[in-house]
């Protein structure tokens, strides 16, 4: 659960819940709403994976990101939203985060 | 990996509250039968079991994604429909769990099965022309895919089945006060129940599912 509520608590992170409530999407169609470079953007997507939160497809070349939240998190997604929670996120996680995408790719 | 593990722990979760309901009504059919609690008090019980049963189902659907058929449904309207049920589910055993705990034992019954009935003609009508999909599975790409998608649907729509029959026959047997009848119309469900059950393995037959 503490990964969801780390998940959750950066405001990219929950656009793009946002965006995938509307229809599922590929990487590139989500990275083109947003100002941030590609290894941070993967970074968002491993956190948001390892959450639970999404689910990832390839199909093809693309990976397609859906949706997979229950109904609690859901609400604990609006519920961020409404209140436009962040959290203090510890910086060494971020970077080692970031740093497995990077070395995954 | 990640998703394997992801997609199995809501599903048991699931599994264990239904084998706990099924495990907690049979015991408390026995201490009714033997005189430790009374009637009332088991009746709330069971409502208030049910109540919570539907919660935890309601709340792991959408992540379960039973609709989730590429090619077949398609995949923006199957995700709200799930989302849909999840909610509506959630908002209705909330509502099982109040009345059982608050309100008359006799309204509390009544009330609660036209939630029940309303709340699953709702999802049935939201999720009808997306059933095909969700029993025959979509056209995934690999192969790989096709056996886990198929894997996952014999675990997923059986249960779903089960828990449907389970609240309409729980609605049914709380909207009537007739006790012979109950017990009438209690075996004719169970009768159907199973029925309904071995077609559906038909239905979700790994041969059948790989070949198509």
């Amino acid at each position: 659960m503490s990964r969801v509520f780390k998940a959750l608590s950066d405001p990219t992170r929950r656009r793009i819940l946002e965006l995938l409530r509307q229809q599922p999407m590929s990487a590139g169609e989500l990275a083109e709403h947003f100002d941030v470079s590609k290894p941070a953007m993967s970074a968002h997507f491993a956190v948001l994976r390892e959450a639970g939160l999404i689910d990832s497809q390839k199909k093809g070349k693309s990976v397609i990101y859906e949706l997979q939240m229950s109904v609690l998190e859901d609400a604990l997604l609006q519920f961020a939203q409404a209140f436009g929670w962040t959290l203090q996120e510890n910086r060494r996680s971020k970077s080692r985060s970031l740093n497995r995408e990077v070395f995954n790719s | 990996m990640t998703t394997q593990t992801i997609y199995t722990r809501p599903l048991k979760i699931m599994i264990l509250g239904f084998l706990g309901f099924t495990l907690a009504a049979a015991a408390l059919a026995a201490a009714q039968r033997l005189g430790f609690i009374e009637p009332e008090l088991v009746k709330r019980a069971m409502g208030l079991i049910l109540g919570v049963i539907i919660v935890v189902t309601g709340n792991f659907l959408p992540k379960t994604r039973p609709l989730n058929a590429p090619g077949v449904n398609p995949p923006g309207p199957a995700a709200a429909a799930e989302r849909f049920a999840g909610w509506t589910l959630v908002v209705v055993g909330i509502a099982y769990v109040a009345l059982f705990l608050f309100a008359p034992l006799d309204q509390a019954r009544r009330i609660s099965s036209v939630l029940g009935i309303v709340a699953m003609i709702y999802v049935a009508a939201s999720w009808a022309w997306m059933l095909r999909g969700a029993l025959f599975g979509g056209q995934e790409e690999s192969l790989a895919e096709r056996r886990h998608a198929g894997e996952k649907r014999r675990l997923i729509i059986p249960l779903l089945f089960a828990f449907f029959y389970a609240l309409a026959t729980a609605s049914v047997v709380f909207l009537l006060h007739n006790r012979r009848l109950i017990d009438e119309v209690g075996w004719w469900m169970s009768l159907g129940f199973w029925l309904l059950y071995a077609g559906l393995m038909v239905i979700l037959d790994p041969k059948r599912c790989s070949n198509s």
